[in-house]
């Protein structure tokens, strides 16, 4: 845009003299290209010795009528002059790159694991759950024998554990808190209970899809009346609510020590939905069922009185799934070319 | 499991094809894992009849076949020795692809083999896919109709599905236990298989005898003897049903236990009864003695213990490790013309214990450790006698010798419909609930409107409680039919846990400060512990590693972190990271800690102004008083002398501490070597927290900020001018101050550096004067001037 342009001329009673002047100062103006120039042009129209300061002084010699009128017109072209002289001297000194590039990103990532574990005990928050968490060395009663699972029960085969000392080991699932919290909460009157508990566990497995330290998360809601299908529903939220809509659950059958009815989850992307993640086919998502009568007893809490429901799943699966990484080692490598693809939402 | 479905359709007449019968399985019991369709792994092969068979004009080993397959017949060249005339054989016509057991598949094309055009192949069983090892090709053992499919012929057209059998369901490893199954969700009539008749006054040739020590480790024994002509094969469609349940034929009589077996769920053995003899024909069962010594089937000798359980004969030998693997010097050979056939019900928590400390895990024991039905033991014999009488020609020689514990009582289980509906959330109907249970083998000995009792079968021993019951209904019923609702019930405010809270914001805290937070696997080699100079026996050792990399638990995120520096992360010299976490420390403690690393290529004095900002901003999130430092113990990957002990509100909460250059040299940490740590106990950073957050009044007289710079020897410590400097401020002119710069170098003398505070002049009753913040600064600068080191 040229300078000129951005003023709007405003000279009623412009005498004709200087309607030519102000012509021949914009012309001069416009065609000044280089700072040098434009500096000559300002100083020959606004300069001390300037034209314009010259037809000042002849105001005097001008009759009182006149010199009113042409005071003013002087005034406002000594203005519209300076305003656009000035400006446009500015711009034209400082040299702006506007096409810099920015800098290189200099912030920090949390961790893509912490991220789906806040996002998951977010959602259950919604559904009035209270986060928990425990003990990673825990003892094998707690991790076992309070979930019926006995010294002998076939069902351990598929917890091989790191233990630490004959009673002491890392807990294989976050299920282990579960009993020992229940108790708790139970002998406080905080009833009824809606807890959720992400966390560490540890098996002694590596491979593709399995690494010795992994992440599970645990849910359990104890209530004089809570059924199955709560459970269900809940599952059915949390599951929309991660995943989106778009994504169905069906419940099958199987079996736990701890829990009875037993069942397990699982998800499948409907149709071409394009949900967070995909997926073909059904994916085993977790476990879930009734809280055994056996371990509400354990927990101090009457089976006649009050029922509950477990659900635990890990948390690496979903993950994977969900930013399409192909190899779970990926996860605790810790690096940078890691860790930046996941900034925090 | 294998289950194929001809074989199932010999006890539940169900026509649903086997991927939609697996789907089924899947939503009631047994999680189908794959399914094999026989029809597709043999399809295009057919069955064709051998009628002329001559020598190959042009080749001593070959013949010229001619091969009836119903519609025609075909000239085939055949290299096999046994071809002949007769015979009922598997031809592949030109065009059909074959799949061998080894090797690339390929397809049959009709060629010219030295001069005679060969259309198709006679095919051996590994040339089709079955691993069968043979020198011929397959013949079958009875006639059929030439040109039938051979997948009709060999395996039935069957479709066998593998399922995944929870462990509380031992009655699923049979084939008549998933029939149960599926009469139960099809609702469909069960056939029992055939047994045999036993005359129960017949003298016998034979006297056996068994007895068991106790009946606690062995619920119950049962023995029968036979005699049978010499040992051969068992027929085709045995074998057949064998090989496609993934077990490899043996012989007659190993065949039959291993078919019982898949049939009913009863593992079964058979002894040679002439090795087994001794002066009496009796079998035991004891526990083993200390130090005692059994070899067994697979040529292994095997070391017991006490506890473990033997068969003895009636010599008191070891015979057989029970419930896992025959002996080697009892088991059946080519030359065995009498058995006796075993069949127990051996303690469930006895064999497992047994089977893990020696490693060693088969067929039986997979069964038994889960618990069988003792029901079982002698309709299994009656079975196997029955198959045996029919296939090899075999003569019971002694009774069905039987030892057990009598008066097990099964549990009557009160189940009311109401209890139904309050677990489920849905009301299933008093017929619905009659049939399931009914067609799953339980008894109703009392059934009401409300309610009903329930005995569940022999081979259901994991159903104890109502709510054992109510998952069988549920399960056949339908989860899918199930409403889904969400939690409904008194108002109970969730109260957030503090620590969780906490956590999280400053993990957000420090993200946002440019740091990435690594979650590594707490394990560590002890190697990587002599590179951080910590000793052994400060960390926590594992029992049973995985590897050399998990043989200890990290007593340090560090150890992670400073890995990572010299590998995956090496090119990043500055870096900030930090990790949440727990950390454990001998005997068997762990601690949350949260640590932050700030590794940089610039001054030492850099990384730790940076831990020190980031620290008190953690402070703030955490909402605790602001750290304060003092020199402290050295860690043992610590530079001597530069530790500092963080303090919060006087209570030691953790370490700063540079790395030392041998640590860092030790984790091939090249560039980027100056590292600083902060390692705090999470627990009692968040111990010391409150949630009083109160407005303070803002400044309402107009502020003023002033710099201060002045010349210092470059040793003085920082921390003796801000003592100083914290002295000499006058609060109530001062409203804060700080440090901006800290220069040295040119142009200023050696040993000297120019320290630059900032004060920001505000007072909380008056506009101050230039006279007084002139005189507050010029005092200021006179106590600071003259500091010495």
């Amino acid at each position: 845009m040229p300078p000129s342009a951005m003023t709007k001329p405003n000279h009623k009673s412009e005498t004709p003299s200087l309607q030519v002047l102000r012509t021949e100062a914009l012309q001069a103006w416009s065609t000044a290209t280089t700072p040098e120039q434009q500096e000559q042009v300002k100083n020959h129209y606004l300069g001390r010795k300037g034209v314009l300061a010259a037809q000042m002084k002849e105001l005097p010699g001008i009759g009182a009528e006149e010199r009113a009128t042409v005071g003013s017109a002087l005034n406002a072209l000594k203005h519209e002059l300076t305003t656009l002289m000035s400006t446009a001297t500015q711009t034209s000194k400082r040299l702006v790159d506007m096409t810099v590039p920015q800098y290189p990103l200099q912030y920090g990532t949390v961790h893509p694991v912490s991220q789906i574990i806040e996002e998951m005990t977010q959602i259950f928050k919604e559904l009035s759950f209270e986060v928990v968490d425990g003990p990673e060395i825990v003892t094998d009663d707690e991790n076992f024998e309070s979930l019926n699972l006995g010294p002998d029960h076939p069902a351990r085969d598929s917890h091989d554990s790191f233990f630490i000392t004959d009673n002491l080991l890392l807990r294989t699932q976050t299920t282990a808190i579960q009993v020992g919290e229940m108790r708790r909460r139970f002998a406080k009157g905080e009833m009824p209970i809606r807890i959720v508990m992400p966390g560490k566990t540890y098996r002694r497995e590596s491979d593709q899809t399995h690494s010795p330290m992994f992440h599970q998360i645990d849910a359990v809601m104890v209530d004089t009346q809570t059924t199955f299908a709560d459970l269900k529903g809940a599952l059915t939220y949390f599951v929309q609510r991660l995943f989106g809509d778009q994504v169905e659950t069906r419940f099958r059958p199987h079996h736990f020590p701890f829990t009875e009815p037993s069942a397990e989850i699982d998800i499948r992307w409907m149709g071409e939905a394009t949900g967070r993640g995909k997926h073909t086919g059904w994916l085993e998502f977790g476990g879930c069922g009734m809280i055994h009568p056996e371990v509400l007893k354990r927990a101090g809490i009457n089976p006649k009185v009050y029922q509950g429901w477990a659900f635990g799943m890990g948390i690496e699966r979903p993950l994977m799934i969900r930013h399409h990484i192909p190899d779970l080692r990926l996860l605790y490598g810790n690096s940078l070319h890691f860790l930046d693809q996941f900034p925090q939402p | 499991m294998n289950v194929s479905l001809a074989w199932l359709r010999d006890f539940v007449d169900s026509s649903t094809k086997g991927p939609e019968l697996g789907e089924r399985f899947r939503m009631t019991s047994s999680e189908m894992e794959r399914y094999v369709d026989w029809s597709e792994k043999l399809a295009g092969l057919i069955i064709g009849k051998v009628q002329k068979c001559a020598a190959h004009p042009n080749a001593d080993r070959l013949k010229v076949t001619e091969v009836s397959i119903g519609h025609g017949t075909r000239t085939i060249v055949c290299g096999a020795p046994n071809v002949a005339v007769g015979q009922y054989v598997v031809v592949a016509l030109p065009g059909t692809a074959l799949h061998p057991v080894d090797g690339e598949p390929f397809t049959i094309k009709e060629a010219a083999i030295r001069g005679v055009t060969s259309q198709g192949m006679l095919c051996a069983l590994e040339e089709i896919g079955v691993p069968v090892p043979s020198d011929g090709i397959f013949v079958l053992d009875e006639p059929v109709e030439p040109g039938m499919t051979a997948a009709q012929a060999l395996f039935e057209n069957d479709v066998v599905l593998d399922l995944e059998i929870t462990p509380n369901r031992p009655d699923l490893l049979s084939h008549t236990g998933l029939a149960r199954e599926v009469s139960a969700f099809e609702r469909r009539r069960l056939t029992e298989p055939s047994i045999a008749m036993l005359e129960s006054r017949r003298s016998h040739s034979v006297q056996l005898d068994v007895r068991v020590v106790s009946h606690k480790e062995c619920l119950r024994y049962s023995a029968v003897a036979l005699e049978l002509p010499a040992l051969k094969a068992s027929p085709w469609w045995m074998q057949s049903r064998l090989l496609r349940c993934g077990v490899r034929p043996i012989n007659a009589v190993v065949d039959v236990t291993n078919y019982v077996m898949l049939e009913l769920g009863q593992p079964l053995h058979a002894f040679d009864m002439e090795r087994v003899k001794g002066n009496k024909l009796a079998l035991g069962v004891r526990s083993a003695l200390p130090k005692e010594e059994v070899t067994l089937l697979d040529g292994g000798v095997r070391h017991l213990a006490p506890g473990d359980l033997l068969i003895v004969d009636g010599a008191d030998r070891p015979i057989a490790l029970a419930g896992i693997m025959g002996g080697a010097s009892s088991g059946v050979t080519d030359e065995t013309t009498s058995i006796v056939l075993e069949s127990a019900t051996f303690a469930g928590s006895m064999i497992r214990k047994t089977s893990r400390r020696l490693g060693l895990r088969t067929e039986a024991s997979h069964r038994f450790e889960k618990g069988l039905d003792p029901e079982l033991t002698v309709r299994a014999l009656k079975r196997a006698i029955f198959l045996l009488e029919q296939i090899a020609g075999a003569k019971v020689v002694s009774r069905i010798a039987d030892s057990c514990i009598h008066g097990a009582q099964r549990p009557r289980i009160h189940v009311s419909f109401d209890r139904i509906h309050q677990l489920l959330g849905v009301r299933i109907t008093a017929a619905d609930s009659k049939q399931i249970l009914l067609k799953l083998g339980f008894q109703l000995p009392t059934f009401t409107k409300s309610g009903f009792e329930a005995i569940p079968p022999s081979w259901r021993r994991d159903i104890l409680i109502a709510e054992d019951v109510i998952e069988e209904l549920i399960r056949i019923w339908g989860y899918e039919r199930l409403p889904s609702t969400l939690p409904t019930g008194a108002v109970k405010a969730p109260q957030p846990n503090p620590q969780v809270e906490y956590r999280t914001n400053v993990r957000h805290t420090l993200a946002a400060a440019g740091l990435h937070e690594t979650i590594h696997q707490p394990f560590c080699s002890v190697q990587a512990l002599q590179r951080l100079h910590v000793a052994a026996d400060d960390a926590v050792a594992l029992p049973n590693p995985l590897s050399a990399e998990t043989a200890f638990l990290s007593p340090t995120h560090v150890q992670g972190m400073l890995t990572d520096l010299g590998t995956v992360n090496a090119e990043h010299e500055e870096l900030g990271l930090f990790e949440i976490g727990h950390i454990f420390t001998p005997p068997h403690h762990e601690h949350e800690h949260l640590t932050i690393l700030i590794r940089t290529s610039q001054t030492a004095e850099h990384a730790v102004r940076i831990i020190k900002s980031l620290l008190s901003r953690v402070a703030q999130v955490v909402n605790v008083p602001e750290p304060t430092f003092k020199k402290g113990e050295g860690l043992p990957y610590a530079e001597s002398s530069h530790t500092l002990d963080i303090f919060v509100a006087d209570q030691l909460i953790g370490k700063l501490t540079l790395v030392s250059a041998e640590v860092v040299a030790a984790h091939k940490i090249r560039r980027g070597r100056e590292i600083v740590v902060a390692e705090l106990d999470f627990q009692k950073l968040t111990k010391q927290l409150s949630d009083n957050k109160f407005y303070q009044p803002l400044p309402t007289y107009p502020i003023s900020v002033r710099d201060l710079t002045i010349q210092l020897p470059a040793q003085l410590p920082h921390a003796t001018l801000e003592a100083a400097a914290s002295k000499a401020v006058d609060q109530k002119l001062v409203r804060s101050w700080h440090i901006t710069d800290i220069f040295l170098g040119k142009p200023l003398p050696p040993d000297t550096k120019a320290v630059t505070l900032r004060l920001t002049y505000n007072a909380a009753d008056r506009t101050l004067t230039d006279a007084e913040i002139k005189a507050h600064h010029d005092a200021l600068e006179q106590a600071l001037r003259n500091l010495t080191v």
